[in-house]
C-alpha cells in the first residue's frame, strides 16, 4: 500500500517518467529530426568545425585507433635473437637489434625486461581515428557529410522539379489540352514506368566505364534516380484533386483551368511533394554512398561515405574504425530520412502509403 | 417535353429550360488504340422548366442520372445532345461573354460538406472565389460583400478567418451556400444539399434554403432521394428513372395524385412519419438496370409491378395527363 | 406477478453501462448510463443523431471496444442470464455470432474483399457451430436463400466487389443470421442504400425476425425506420437514454423536448408542412460535457435547474419514462 502511493508520488516529480517520453519519442520524430539537424550542421559548417584537414596524408600515423581505444603492452625479456616461429617466445621476448632500435635512449643489455606497445593506442589528436593512409575519420566523415548534401540537394531538386512538372501536366493535360490530354498523360506514364525498371546502379557503373568518374555523371545519375517517384504519387493525387467538390465548384464559380490549376490544385499537392522528398533524400545518400563504395560515385579524393566504407573494407580486422564509423553515419541518416517521411506522411495523408 | 404546356401552367416566367438533353458517356477498352464499346446512357432525354423564384426538385435512386443533369445544367459536363435554355438564349450554342454570364448566373452546392469546400483556404477567400474572378471589386468592397453574406446564412463575421475544418457540417453547408449566393445568382442547384448532415441540423439548412428563396427569388433545382424534402422544398417535381424524366408535376399534384407506377412505388418505400400511417406494400423488387444496357421499351418495365405485354417493345410517350401533369407510361 | 412474467422473456438486459475512451481533449464519455432490456421476438429502436453513443452502444454490447483508447468503465450486459463483462475473451467470442449476430453499417468494410461470399459465410458458420463439413455449403446456401440473393448457388463464388450494394448488404445479414442468434444488433444498415432497396431490406429484416422469433436492435438515426420498424424506442443524446418507450408512445406523447423537437424537425411526406421546427445550435461533443442536461443549450424549454442538475428519470406513463426536468 504504502509502496504504491510512494510510486505514485515519484511518477508525478518535475521528471518525466519514461513513459512520457517513450509516449513522446514515438509520436514526435525527435530523433530523426535532431540527427538530420545535426548532419546539415554539420555539413553546412564542415570547413570550420573539422579538426584536420580531411586529405592530409601522414603515414606515421596510419591506422590509429578512435581516443578511447587503450593500447597493449607487454613486458618481455631482451633476448639475442627471437624464434620466429615460437608463439609464446614472441609474446614474452624481444631480441636486442630491435629494442635498441625503438628504445635508443637508453642501454640494453641481454636478460633486461622492457615493456613494449604490442598495440598502438587512440590519439585525443584524431578522434576517430585515422585511414591507411593517416588521415583523419572524423574530418573525413565530416566533409563527407558535405558533399553528400550538396550532391542529393542538387540531384533532388531538379528531380523534384521535373518530376512534379510532369506529374501536375499528366494528371491535368486533358483539361488544358483537351482531347489529346489523355495521350499526353499516357505518354509520360509510360516513360515513368519504364524507367522504373531501369537498373541505375549496373547502367551507372557501365557509364562511368565508358566516361569515367566524374561529379556531373553522378548528379545526373542521382537526379534520375530522384524524378521518377514524383510523377506517378503528384498525378494520382492531382487526379483525386481535379475530381474533388470544391474543383468542380471553383468551374462552375468561373475559374479557368489555371485558376484551378494554381490556386486549387497545385496547394494540395505540396504536402505529398514534401513526403516523396523526405523518403528519396534517404535513398538519394544511399544510392550515392553504394555508387561511391562501387567506384562509380564521387571521385577521390574528395571524402565520400561510400568510398570511406570501400577503403575500410580490407582493413576490417586490424582496423574496423575506417569502415565503421562512415557506415553508421549512413545508417543513421537514412534510417531517419526514412522515419521522418514515414512520420509526414501518416500525419498529411495516410492514403498515400498505398502509393509508394 | 411538351414544355409550352408546362410553361401555361405555371405563374413565373420560365427562366432555365432544358431541351432534350443527353449525356453519353463513351465506355473504352484498351490502353493505347481504345476503342469504344459502348455507352453509358447516363441521362437519355431529359427536358425541364425552371421559373423565377421557384423550386424544381429531381427525385430518383442514385445512378439515376440526376447529377450528371444537374453537371450539364452547371456546365460541368457537355451535353451529348440537346441543349439548355437560359432567358430564351441557347446556352452550349452562345459566344463566350454570353457563357460566362450564364455561369455567374447558375450557381451550386452539392452534398458533401467536408469536400466542397477547400481545405486550404480561409473563409472568406472561398466566399469571395466567385467575387474575384466575376466582378472588379475593391478588396474593401469583397470585404464587406463576405460579412454580408456570412450574416444572410446565419454566421458571424469573425467566422471570415478560420478554415473549413473549424467549422461542424452544417456551418460548412451554410459557407456552402454563402458562397453560392455571392454573385446574386438566378439560380442555385442543390444537389443532396442535406443528406450528409445530422438529422437536428437539416431543418435548419432547409429552412435557411427557403427564407433566402422568399428573400432574394432565387430558384432552385433541388436533387433529394428523401420524398418528404422534396415535398417541404419544391414547386415542382421530377421523377427520375435510368436517365429519363418518368413523371413531371407539381408537387401537391404529384403527392396527392401520383401516376406512374414507379413514382408510386418511391412513395410506398418511403419511410412512413408515424407508426400508425396507412401504407401499401409495393415494394420494388431488384436493383435499377445498368444504364450500359438500359431495358429495351419502357425502361421501368422489368421492375414494374403493372407491366403489360406491350411495355417491354413499345416506348411510352410523354402524355400531359391533366393540365402540368406529365407522365410517361401506357397506362395512361 | 406480471411483472415477473415479463422479466421471464427478457433475453437482453443491459445495466448503467459506461464506455469511456481517453482522448487527446480529455476523457470522452461516449456511453455514459444506458439502461434497457430487450425481450425476445421484439424490436428496440436506438435513435439520435450521430455521435451520440449508438454504435459505441452497440459495440460494447459485443465487447468490440478498442481497448485502449476504450475502456467499459461500468455496468452489466447480461444476455440470457450470463453476464457478458465477466466473461473471459474466449467465451466472449463464441458468444460473438452465435448468440448475438451484427449487422454494420458499412456492407464494404465488413466483408474481406479478398475472400469469395460463400468462403465467408461459411467461415461464420464453421466457427460457431459444430456441423460436418459437408453440410457447412448446404447451410450457407440456406442463409443466402433465407436474404432473398437470387441464384445463391453461383453468387457463392462471387467476390464482395462484384456485388451491388444491396446485395452486399444482404450477405452482410447473412452472416448475422447465419448461427440463429438470439439477438441481432443491426447499427445503421441501411444508411447507404436507396430507397426502393431499404425498403426491400427492411421487409427482408422483419421476414426473418418473425420466422426465428428474433430480438432485434436496430440503430438508427431517423425516425421513419423507427416508425416502420420498432416495437420499443430508446432516443439516446450525448451519451445517454434521454427517453425511453413503446413507439406509439414516443410517437404520440414526446416528452423529451429532444425527441419533441426531432420529431417536429423531419419533413413528412403525407401532408404539408409550412414550415419545420429547427433545432438550433450543433449536436455536442462529449468531452467536457457541462454539469445538467446535456441537451440544455438548445432547448427550447431550459430552466435554471436544467443547467445545474441532470434530471433523473420520471415515468410518464407505464414504461415510458423521459429524463427532463419538466416532468418533476
Ligand atoms: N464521368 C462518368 N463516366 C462514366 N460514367 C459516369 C460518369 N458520371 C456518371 N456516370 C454514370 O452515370 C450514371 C448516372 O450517374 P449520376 O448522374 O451520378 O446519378 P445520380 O446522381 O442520380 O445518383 C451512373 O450509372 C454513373 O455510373
Ligand atoms: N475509437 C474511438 N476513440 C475515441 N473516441 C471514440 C472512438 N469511437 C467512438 N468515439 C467517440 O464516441 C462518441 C460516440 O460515437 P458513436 O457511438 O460512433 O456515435 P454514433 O451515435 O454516431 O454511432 C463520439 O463522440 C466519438 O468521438
Ligand atoms: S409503361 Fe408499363 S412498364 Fe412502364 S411504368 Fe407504365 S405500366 Fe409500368
Ligand atoms: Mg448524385
Ligand atoms: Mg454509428
Amino acid at each position: 500500500m504504502a509502496d504504491a502511493t510512494l510510486s505514485a508520488g515519484r511518477s508525478r516529480s518535475l521528471l518525466p517518467s519514461w513513459q512520457t517520453v517513450s509516449y513522446v519519442l514515438r509520436r514526435w520524430p525527435i530523433l530523426p529530426l535532431f540527427t538530420i539537424f545535426v548532419l546539415v550542421v554539420v555539413g553546412l559548417l564542415a570547413p570550420w568545425i573539422s579538426p584536420h584537414d580531411p586529405l592530409s596524408v601522414d603515414l606515421d600515423s596510419r591506422n590509429t585507433p578512435p581516443f578511447w581505444y587503450q593500447g597493449e603492452t607487454a613486458t618481455k625479456t631482451v633476448v639475442q635473437q627471437v624464434d620466429k616461429w615460437d608463439v609464446e617466445a614472441r609474446t614474452t621476448q624481444i631480441s636486442l637489434r630491435d629494442v635498441r632500435k625503438d628504445f635508443p635512449d637508453r642501454e640494453w643489455a641481454l636478460g633486461d625486461t622492457a615493456e613494449v606497445v604490442t598495440k598502438p593506442g587512440g590519439d585525443s589528436d584524431h578522434w576517430l581515428g585515422t585511414d591507411q593512409t593517416g588521415r583523419d575519420i572524423l574530418s573525413r566523415i565530416i566533409h563527407g557529410a558535405r558533399v553528400s548534401l550538396l550532391v542529393t540537394a542538387v540531384s533532388l531538386s531538379s528531380g523534384l522539379v521535373v518530376g512534379t512538372v510532369l506529374g501536375l501536366v499528366a494528371g491535368y493535360a486533358d483539361q488544358i489540352f483537351l482531347r489529346f490530354g489523355n495521350h499526353i498523360d499516357e505518354t509520360i506514364m509510360r516513360i515513368v514506368e519504364i524507367t522504373y525498371a531501369v537498373p541505375t546502379i549496373l547502367i551507372a557503373l557501365v557509364i562511368v566505364i565508358v566516361f569515367g568518374q566524374s561529379f556531373v555523371v553522378l548528379l545526373g545519375l542521382l537526379a534520375f534516380v530522384a524524378w521518377n517517384a514524383f510523377p506517378r504519387n503528384v498525378r494520382a493525387e492531382v487526379l483525386s484533386l481535379k475530381t474533388s467538390d470544391y474543383v468542380a465548384l471553383a468551374k462552375v464559380a468561373g475559374a479557368g483551368p489555371l485558376r484551378v490549376m494554381f490556386v486549387h490544385i497545385f496547394p494540395g499537392v505540396i504536402n505529398t511533394i514534401l513526403v516523396i522528398s523526405t523518403l528519396r533524400v534517404g535513398q538519394l545518400i544511399l544510392t550515392e554512398a553504394i555508387l561511391s563504395f562501387l567506384g562509380a560515385g564521387i571521385p577521390p579524393p574528395k571524402p565520400a561515405w561510400g568510398a570511406m566504407v570501400a577503403d575500410g573494407r580490407e582493413y576490417l580486422a586490424d582496423a574496423w574504425w575506417i569502415a565503421l564509423f562512415p557506415g553508421v553515419c549512413i545508417f543513421l541518416v537514412v534510417m531517419a530520412l526514412n522515419f521522418l517521411g514515414d512520420w509526414m506522411r501518416d500525419r498529411f495523408d495516410p492514403r498515400l502509403r498505398q502509393l509508394e | 417535353m411538351t414544355t409550352t404546356a408546362q410553361a401555361a401552367s405555371g405563374n413565373g416566367s420560365v427562366l432555365l429550360e432544358a431541351q432534350d438533353l443527353k449525356k453519353y458517356f463513351p465506355v473504352t477498352r484498351g490502353i493505347l488504340l481504345s476503342k469504344v464499346t459502348g455507352h453509358i446512357k447516363a441521362v437519355d432525354g431529359v427536358s425541364f422548366q425552371l421559373r423565377e423564384g421557384e423550386t424544381l426538385g429531381i427525385v430518383g435512386e442514385s445512378g439515376c442520372g440526376k447529377t450528371t443533369t444537374a453537371k450539364m445544367v452547371l456546365m460541368l459536363e457537355r451535353p451529348t445532345e440537346g441543349t439548355i435554355f437560359f432567358q430564351g438564349d441557347d446556352v452550349y450554342g452562345g459566344n463566350e461573354a454570353q457563357r460566362k454570364e450564364y455561369r455567374s448566373s447558375v450557381q451550386a452546392v452539392f452534398q458533401d460538406p467536408w469536400s466542397s469546400l477547400n481545405p486550404r483556404m480561409r473563409v472568406k477567400d472561398i466566399i469571395a472565389e466567385p467575387m474575384v474572378i466575376n466582378w472588379q471589386l475593391s478588396r474593401n468592397e469583397i470585404q464587406q460583400r463576405v460579412m454580408e453574406l456570412l450574416n444572410n446564412v446565419g454566421l458571424n463575421d469573425y467566422h471570415s478567418n478560420l478554415y473549413p475544418h473549424e467549422f461542424s457540417g452544417g456551418q460548412r453547408q451554410r459557407l456552402a451556400v454563402a458562397r453560392a449566393l455571392s454573385l446574386n445568382p438566378k439560380v442555385i442547384v442543390l444537389d443532396e444539399p442535406v443528406s450528409a448532415l445530422d438529422v437536428s441540423i437539416r431543418a435548419q439548412i432547409m429552412n435557411l434554403l427557403k427564407d433566402l428563396q422568399a428573400e432574394f427569388g432565387v430558384s432552385y433545382i433541388l436533387i433529394a432521394h428523401h420524398l418528404a424534402t422534396v415535398r417541404y422544398m419544391c414547386h415542382w417535381v421530377a421523377v427520375m428513372y435510368l436517365g429519363q424524366i418518368v413523371e413531371l408535376a407539381p408537387v401537391k399534384e404529384l403527392f396527392d395524385n401520383p401516376l406512374h407506377p414507379y413514382t408510386k412505388a418511391l412513395m410506398s418505400a418511403a419511410l412512413p412519419s408515424h407508426p400508425d400511417t396507412p401504407q401499401e406494400e409495393m415494394i420494388l423488387t431488384g436493383e435499377v438496370p445498368s444504364p450500359l444496357n438500359p431495358p429495351e421499351g419502357c425502361h421501368f418495365h422489368t421492375r414494374c409491378p403493372m407491366v403489360m405485354d406491350h411495355c417491354a417493345f413499345d416506348i411510352p410517350e410523354v402524355k400531359e395527363v391533366t393540365p402540368g401533369h406529365f407522365v410517361s407510361c401506357h397506362l395512361y | 406477478m406480471a411483472a415477473t412474467e415479463t422479466r421471464k422473456d427478457v433475453v437482453l438486459d443491459v445495466k448503467d453501462l459506461r464506455t469511456y475512451f481517453r482522448t487527446r481533449w480529455g476523457e470522452v464519455k461516449a456511453v455514459d448510463g444506458v439502461t434497457f432490456d430487450l425481450r425476445k421476438g421484439e424490436t428496440l429502436g436506438i435513435v439520435g443523431e450521430s455521435g451520440c453513443g449508438k454504435s459505441v452502444t452497440m459495440l460494447s454490447l459485443m465487447r468490440l471496444i478498442p481497448m485502449p483508447p476504450g475502456r467499459i468503465v461500468d455496468g452489466s450486459i447480461s444476455l440470457d442470464g450470463e453476464d457478458l463483462l465477466q466473461l473471459s475473451e474466449d467465451e466472449m467470442s463464441k458468444v460473438r455470432g452465435s448468440k448475438i449476430g451484427l449487422i454494420i453499417q458499412d456492407p464494404m468494410t465488413s466483408l474481406n474483399p479478398v475472400f469469395s461470399i460463400g468462403n465467408q459465410v461459411t467461415e461464420a458458420i464453421r466457427i460457431h457451430q459444430d456441423i460436418p463439413r459437408h453440410s457447412v455449403m448446404e447451410r450457407a446456401l440456406d442463409v443466402l436463400r433465407k436474404v432473398n440473393i437470387p441464384a445463391a448457388e453461383t453468387r457463392v463464388r462471387d467476390y464482395p466487389h462484384q456485388m451491388s450494394g444491396g446485395m452486399r448488404q444482404r450477405v452482410v445479414g447473412a452472416i448475422g443470421i447465419s448461427c440463429q442468434p438470439m439477438v441481432l444488433i443491426a447499427d445503421e444498415p441501411t444508411t447507404s442504400l436507396d430507397v426502393t432497396i431499404q425498403a426491400q431490406y427492411l421487409k427482408l429484416l422483419k421476414d426473418l425476425q418473425q420466422d426465428s422469433d428474433l430480438s432485434l436492435i436496430f440503430i438508427t438515426h431517423d425516425f421513419g425506420i423507427v416508425a416502420k420498424m420498432c416495437d420499443r424506442v430508446a432516443v439516446m443524446y450525448a451519451g445517454k437514454i434521454v427517453e425511453m418507450g413503446s413507439v406509439r408512445d414516443i410517437f404520440n406523447n414526446p416528452s423529451h423536448p429532444y425527441t419533441e423537437a426531432l420529431l417536429a424537425s423531419v419533413p413528412k411526406m403525407e401532408e404539408d408542412v409550412d414550415r419545420l421546427y429547427a433545432i438550433e445550435g450543433q449536436p455536442p461533443t462529449l468531452h467536457n460535457l457541462p454539469p445538467g442536461c446535456s441537451f440544455a443549450a438548445r432547448c427550447p424549454y431550459v430552466m435554471d435547474k436544467c443547467r445545474e442538475q441532470y434530471p433523473p428519470e420520471f415515468n410518464v406513463a407505464e414504461a415510458h419514462h423521459s429524463a427532463c426536468w419538466r416532468l418533476e
